[in-house]
Parts: C-alpha cells; sequence; structure tokens
C-alpha cells in the first residue's frame, strides 16, 4: 500500500504552548484516515502545517512522497482542502467563487465542469447566488466543491460538518464515502467526534494534548474485545520486563506502581498464568474499559483522562 | 478675452498733463503740439513684469488710445497682470479737475541728452498727489522721465525710450517703475512642496519693494481711427 | 501570475467598497467645481490679497479648468492616500477576516507571488483611482472652465510668489505630475500591505495606515525650523506633495518662467528615489513577514 501523506516528529508551539509534540503518522493510498482529538488537541494545528499555512517548528512532512517544504505547490495542486468552516467571498456568487478558486487551482476552467462541481454538492440551481445569501450547510457545501474542482487525490476535510443539521452531516459523510470508493481518493478527515470518523474512516489517530495516542485500524482500535488491562504485582519492574519479552507488549507501559497495557479479553488468563509462572505475585488486576470507553473518554472533552502514550 | 482691463496707464498721465495743464510753459507747449498730431493708435507691445512675487512669462499686449483720454492695455494671449495703475487713475482726476503750478527746476541729462526739468504741484493739496517731476528733452519735446509722488502709494515712475516713432512722441518702450506691498501668503495653505532648497530670505518686511514693469511697443498704427468699442 | 491578477482585480471590482473611493473623489471634485464656479472670486481674492492694488486681473480668467485642477489635486491628494489605504490595508487582514486568506494559501501559489499580485492589483486600482480624478478633476474643469494660462501661489521658506505658466505649457506637467502621484499613492499602497500582513481584520490596518499618513503629514507640515531640518526628510509624506514640483516652473536670470522647464529636477528626482525606496522596502518588509506568517484566522 502506497504511502499518500507521512509525517515525522512533527512539532509546533506558540509561545509557551505546545500544540502539537513529536507528531508522526501516516496515511495510505485510498484511506478515508480520521484524525481525532479533542477541541484543542491540535489537530487543527497540525492540518494547517500539511497544508503549508503554519510552518511546523520541527519535524518534517511528505505528501505523494515529496516534501511539502521544498515541493510545495507540486503537491498542492493535488490536495484539496476545506478548512473548519470554508469561508469563502460573499460578495461573489457560488459560480465566481469556485472559479476563482479552481484558477488558483492552475486547472483550465469550463462552465460544465464548474456545473458539474456545483451539482455534485447539490448546488447547480444557486450557482448566480451571491454567497452571502447562503446557509452554513451550503457554505460547507460549496467549500467541498472547492476543495474538489481540481480533481485532487488528497482531501484534507478539517471538521467537515461543524455546525451542520444531522441531514447536512449525513450528507458530507455520504460524500466522503462516495469519494472514496467511487473516485478512489484519499481522504483526511479531522472530527472531535469518535462516533462519526468511525461510520466512515478505515484508519485513524487519535491525539491528545498534541500527542499521539493511537493510531491504527478503525476495525481493530475498536474490537470491542479488546480492553485495557492495570496490574500491580510484588516486583512491577520484574513484572514489566518479562511482560516486554511477550506478545502482550501493546500499549503496555509501567508508571510508579501499576502496570498498563492493552489486551484481548479472552487472553487475560494466560497472562495470569504466564507471570505467575515466572513468580510474579499479581496483588491486583483490574480491567479499566473497552477500548472504545477509552478513546471515548478521550475525546470528550468534559473528562479529563489522564492519557498514557507509547 | 479680458473684458474690462480699465487700465488707463500712466499714458494718461501724460496725455492729461498736455491737455489740461496750464500751458504757459513754452516747453509743456511743444510737447503737447507734438503730442496733438495723434488721435488715436493701435500698437503691439511685449510687457515684461519684473516684481519680487510675480514671476510672469512675458507677455503680449495691444495697446489702443483715442484722443482725448481713452487708453486700453489688453493682453493677447492668455492671461496677463495689467499694472492697475490706480495712481494713474487718480492722477487722471486730479489732473483733469485741478490746476498746478509749473515750476521749472533746471536742467539734468540722461545718456547724453540735456534735459529740462518740470515740476508740477497741485494747487489743490488735499489730494493724494504731491508732486509730479517730468524730464523733458526740449530739442524734441520729448518727455524722457516723468516721476510721481503721492501720499499714499508712495513714488513711481515712468521711463521712456524713442525710437522709430519719435516725431509723434510715442514711445518704444516704457518702463514703469512702482512701490509693491509685501505679498504674503499664509502658511500651510498651499501645502507645497519643499525640496530642500529653500534659502534664507533676505528680503525685509516694511521695506517697501520696487516693481517694475517694461512695455516694448511696436508696429503703431497711427490715425487710423478707432471704434469705441475698443475701450469697453 | 495574469491569471491570478485577474483574479485579483476581480475580486477588487466586485467589491462595493471599492467604489467608495470613485464616489468620494467624484463628490469632492463636483462640490469644488461648484463652489469654484459660483463663488471662486472669493478664493482668488484671498490669493492676490494686496496685489489687486498693483495690478488688474482677469479672476475669472484665472479661475480656468488648469487652475481648478491644481487646487482640487491640491486638496484631494491629501485625502486620496486615506481612499488607497482602504484598499490596499484590507488586501490581506481582509481575506483573513473573510476566512478565504487559508483557503488561498493552500492554492499552489507562493505566499511572494501572492503578495506581489495583490500589490500589483491595488496599484492598478491606484493607478485607476488617479485617472479617474484626471477626468473629472483635470478635463471636466476644462469644460467647465476653460483653457487659460494657470497660476501657481506658492509659498517657498519665507517667501510668497505668484508663477504664471502659460497654457501650452501645462498638460504633460499634469500627466508628470499624476504618474509622480502613482509612485507616491503607491507607497501608501505598499505600507498599507505591510501593516495588513500583521492584522487579522481590516480596520486596524486600514486605520493604522491612516493615522501614520496623517500623523506624518501634519509633521510634515508644520513649518517649525526644527523639524524642518531634522526630521522632516526623514518622512516619506513630505515627498507625497512632490507633485508640485511639475509646475513649479525654472526662471531664467530675468526671472521670468522659461516655457517646458522645471526648476528643481534633480529634487523631483531624488523625492522619486526615496519614495520609490519607500516601496522598495515595505514590500520586502510585508513579503518577508508574509513568508514567515502562520495563517491562525
Amino acid at each position: 500500500m502506497n504511502t499518500i501523506l507521512k509525517t515525522n516528529q512533527l512539532s509546533k508551539s506558540f509561545k509557551d504552548f505546545k500544540a502539537v509534540d513529536n507528531l508522526s503518522f501516516k496515511v495510505n493510498q485510498g484511506d478515508i484516515f480520521g484524525f481525532l482529538g479533542q477541541n484543542g488537541a491540535g489537530k487543527s494545528t497540525t492540518i494547517r502545517m500539511l497544508l503549508s499555512l503554519i510552518q511546523p517548528d520541527s519535524g518534517s512532512i511528505e505528501i505523494f512522497g515529496m516534501n511539502l517544504q521544498t515541493k510545495r505547490n507540486d503537491i498542492l495542486r493535488n490536495v484539496g482542502a476545506v478548512i473548519e468552516k470554508p469561508d469563502l467571498y460573499k460578495y461573489l456568487s457560488a459560480y465566481d467563487n469556485l472559479k476563482l478558486f479552481a484558477k488558483m487551482s492552475g486547472i483550465k476552467v469550463s462552465k460544465s465542469l464548474l456545473m458539474d462541481q456545483l451539482e455534485l454538492v447539490g448546488l447547480a440551481s444557486r450557482y448566480n447566488s451571491k454567497v452571502g445569501t447562503f446557509s452554513q450547510g451550503m457554505k460547507q457545501r460549496l467549500g467541498i466543491a472547492v476543495a474538489l474542482v481540481h480533481n485532487p487525490e488528497l482531501i484534507v476535510l478539517d471538521e467537515p460538518t461543524n455546525g451542520l443539521d444531522p441531514q447536512g452531516i449525513a450528507d458530507i459523510r455520504n460524500l466522503i464515502l462516495t469519494l472514496s470508493r467511487d473516485r478512489n481518493k484519499t481522504v483526511l478527515v479531522s472530527s472531535h467526534l469518535l462516533s462519526e470518523i468511525e461510520l466512515i474512516a478505515n484508519r485513524m489517530i487519535i491525539i491528545h494534548h498534541g500527542k499521539k495516542v493511537v493510531e491504527g485500524e478503525v476495525k481493530e482500535l475498536l474490537d470491542p474485545s479488546k480492553t485495557i488491562l492495570k496490574i500491580e504485582t510484588g516486583d512491577n519492574s520484574k513484572a514489566f520486563e518479562l511482560l516486554s519479552k511477550s506478545n502482550w507488549t501493546k500499549g503496555l507501559t509501567i508508571t510508579q506502581n501499576q502496570i498498563q497495557l492493552e489486551i484481548t479479553k479472552s487472553d487475560i488468563p494466560d497472562l495470569v498464568r504466564f507471570l505467575t509462572a515466572h513468580q510474579t505475585d499479581i496483588y491486583l488486576i483490574q480491567n479499566l474499559h473497552s477500548l472504545e470507553d477509552y478513546f471515548l473518554k478521550l475525546t470528550n472533552p468534559k473528562e479529563d483522562v489522564h492519557v498514557v502514550t507509547n | 478675452m479680458l473684458k474690462k482691463i480699465y487700465s488707463a496707464f500712466i499714458f494718461l498721465l501724460i496725455f492729461q498733463v498736455h491737455a489740461k495743464a496750464q500751458a504757459n510753459n513754452t516747453l509743456l507747449k511743444n510737447v503737447q503740439a507734438k503730442l496733438d498730431k495723434v488721435t488715436d493708435y493701435e500698437a503691439e507691445g511685449k510687457m515684461k513684469t519684473n516684481v519680487a512675487f510675480l514671476k510672469l512669462p512675458i507677455a503680449k499686449v495691444k495697446l489702443y488710445f483715442k484722443n482725448p483720454n481713452k487708453f486700453k492695455l489688453r493682453s493677447e494671449n492668455g492671461m496677463s497682470f495689467v499694472p492697475k495703475g490706480s495712481m494713474s487713475i487718480n492722477l487722471y482726476t486730479i489732473f483733469s479737475n485741478n490746476k498746478f503750478t509749473v515750476i521749472e527746476a533746471g536742467d539734468d541729462k540722461i545718456a547724453n541728452t540735456n534735459l529740462k526739468i518740470i515740476k508740477l504741484l497741485p494747487d489743490d493739496d488735499t489730494g493724494d498727489l504731491v508732486l509730479t517731476t517730468l524730464y523733458i528733452d526740449p530739442v524734441n519735446a520729448l518727455i524722457l522721465k516723468s516721476r510721481t509722488t503721492t501720499k499714499e502709494n508712495g513714488t513711481y515712475e515712468l521711463q521712456m525710450t524713442y525710437g522709430n516713432y519719435a516725431k509723434y512722441g510715442l514711445p518704444d518702450k516704457i518702463l514703469f517703475s512702482f512701490n509693491t506691498k509685501d505679498y504674503k501668503l499664509p502658511k500651510g495653505i498651499t501645502f507645497d512642496f519643499d525640496d530642500g532648497s529653500t534659502k534664507k530670505s533676505t528680503a525685509k518686511t516694511n521695506v517697501p519693494k520696487k516693481g517694475e514693469i517694461e512695455i516694448a511697443i511696436s508696429k503703431y498704427q497711427i490715425n487710423k481711427g478707432i471704434s469705441n468699442d475698443v475701450f469697453k | 501570475m495574469f491569471t491570478l491578477l485577474q483574479i485579483e482585480l476581480h475580486k477588487i471590482y466586485s467589491r462595493p467598497r471599492t467604489y467608495i473611493a470613485f464616489a468620494a473623489i467624484t463628490a469632492i471634485v463636483l462640490i469644488f467645481q461648484f463652489a469654484f464656479k459660483y463663488d471662486g472670486q472669493s478664493y482668488m481674492d484671498l490669493m492676490l490679497q494686496n496685489i489687486q492694488d498693483n495690478f488688474e486681473i482677469d479672476k475669472s480668467k484665472a479661475i480656468n479648468g488648469y487652475f481648478m485642477c491644481y487646487i482640487i489635486l491640491n486638496t484631494l491628494l491629501i485625502q486620496v492616500p486615506i481612499l488607497v489605504a482602504l484598499v490596499a490595508a484590507d488586501t490581506i487582514s481582509g481575506e483573513a477576516n473573510m476566512g478565504t486568506l487559508r483557503l488561498m494559501l493552500t492554492k499552489p501559489v507562493s505566499r511572494t507571488q501572492l503578495l506581489l499580485v495583490k500589490f500589483l492589483a491595488s496599484f492598478i486600482f491606484t493607478v485607476c483611482l488617479l485617472i479617474w480624478m484626471a477626468i473629472i478633476a483635470l478635463f471636466l474643469s476644462l469644460l467647465i472652465f476653460g483653457h487659460e494660462d494657470m497660476l501657481v501661489f506658492r509659498v517657498k521658506g519665507e517667501e510668497s510668489f505668484i508663477l504664471q505658466i502659460t497654457k501650452d505649457d501645462i498638460m504633460w506637467r499634469y500627466f508628470a505630475a499624476f504618474g509622480y502621484a502613482a509612485i507616491a499613492l503607491t507607497v501608501i499602497v505598499a505600507l498599507g500591505m505591510l501593516l495588513s500582513v500583521f492584522a487579522e481584520n481590516s480596520i486596524g490596518p486600514i486605520v493604522a495606515t491612516v493615522c501614520i499618513v496623517l500623523f506624518f503629514t501634519i509633521v510634515s507640515n508644520m513649518n517649525i525650523p526644527v523639524i524642518d531640518r531634522n526630521v522632516k526628510p526623514y518622512l516619506f509624506t513630505s515627498y507625497l506633495v512632490g507633485w508640485k514640483g511639475f509646475f513649479y516652473i525654472g526662471l531664467d536670470s530675468a526671472e521670468q518662467p522659461i516655457k517646458g522647464s522645471i526648476e528643481n529636477w534633480p529634487a523631483i528626482q531624488k523625492s522619486i528615489y526615496i519614495l520609490l525606496g519607500h516601496i522598495g522596502f515595505f514590500l520586502s518588509m510585508a513579503i518577508i513577514s508574509f513568508r514567515k506568517k502562520d495563517i491562525l484566522s
């Protein structure tokens, strides 16, 4: 599978605030890649760095195998983006807005092409109306038309459903699925709602306080049989060493008096046997929560979760 | 065209002098006789203004005269600052309404020409005019210079150079000197471009400044008849 | 590049705000023309002062099309920077405010190119504004008030004087003056853009540009010797009125105006260089800052 986008230890601070901290991830061709995190987790900063709107303090970004720093224009020719709410020129018509940005993308513009795009997002009948008269949903759809008009390979959508009604949200979701399925586009979509990502994405990343919590296949990450286990033993450091040589290394961390790891529930008895077989006294073993619960908590701003990242 | 250049230039002074002054002086009589040959004329002139605060190009003018006292100076092209001769207008009225005492005041010399000096004192001393001095070439019966002193407007001077039309008593060149008031625009009114070349002004205020107007006259057409409309 | 320029111009001309400038200029010019048509004499009386004691001047001739244009430019060129700022200081910040800036900057166009194109578009707007001014302040005035020699009232240091320029020697001076004004106003464009780069709403940079111009203009015109010598040469606003230099006709040794001449061409030349220097400086600063800027709007 081809990697379309790859970041390497990306960091960005605003004054004392570390918005993005050593973030590395990759997006494969054809992915609908979910970019998940609370508001303020660093999603927008990361996405703006991917689009060259913000200069990273350190780290690198590679898109289509090219370095964003040096091949910005070549890359952006093949990227379409909607960043937060798409603001367009209110004093221009939908058609003129689309035409203007299409031209900026460097493609040959024809009326039929533009009308096709407007048709795709259901705005063909309003092509001549000034954007100032549009509802939020219509603007959002026009924004997507702008992102798609130059037929980019990679589409970046930053919180595309923000401020939309349920019907609008469903429309956007269907559009993303259509783009991926029928047009074989790679889509990076950010959201603070796990439920939303879960419905469309095949891969995802979760970030928290600018750091990656987890990255992987959605199906695997949200497997209901997986759980996070907390263990206290007579000799935690010895147990940790044992486990790190075993098959249960996923999410394995050690803090002062506990060990934590990700595990499939059915494996728990084997793990207990493994530890006791190695003369480790188990004082406490606790099934914390399912992964899904964990991520839900992670992406819910009302919960302050202590996150252990790997 | 200027509708009303009502300039009764200094010529008036001269004509009024010979017309109205008590011609009990033979010299004045001769001058008058010469001037009487001209009943009207039209001439072309080039007027040059030398006034500190006026930077004007040489103006093409036309001069018209008709006996006894009609005179007009008209700019041919463009706009012109025509010396008003408000003082001379005053003079004209004084001359026409008052009598003078004529005093012969000796001799003088301008460019090797011997001249007689004649002073005219108005009999009525309530007017603005204080004294007029004429410098007359007795041989050719031509006035070469006149100086007029007024109470309010200072002294002004008229110098004439004669050439082709001397037999009619008409000058080729007139130099009119007068006092000007200070011209000062309030600063800031014009938002001027200061190119940094400003020199320290040497001009002193309250010192009356001299202005000069020079008219070179040519192409006199004498006694061809002129419509009165010209002077309107 | 041309496509981008077209886009920028399209944006400028689709916006109602753009026409405020044209409307404002038209209104001011028409008011001037109306006022002078009906009471130009009293203005002339003020300017001519006691000269009228010694000279007969046809004031109706003195108030002609050329003179009107001079008077109008004299006043208007102090206000036009505000109108130019209205457009130029809005170029980046206005888009940041609308939210279109981030979308634009995700397009395969370099920031430098974008800024240059915006600068060019604002410059073209300024030139259009000047052309419009020429049409109504000069040509319309000539139509209403006629052609005649022009009087230039000038204060130079301690002296005041009047220059007369013959009517066949004026038109080229206006072309030169409008050309100069274009350069001078482009300084405002560049300054406006520079301030615009740092802001995320258009009011801030517009007000800032206008304030800087006004403040500098006031200081430039203070006529305090210490300021004249030590501060004035360093304020670009001192050079904004340099267009008048084209109307300061050269004088010969007899103080007669020399047709087709300019009194101090080197000074005008120097002003042009200084203005171009300012444009270069402001523009490069704008480009440097814009390239580095993180788009957070």
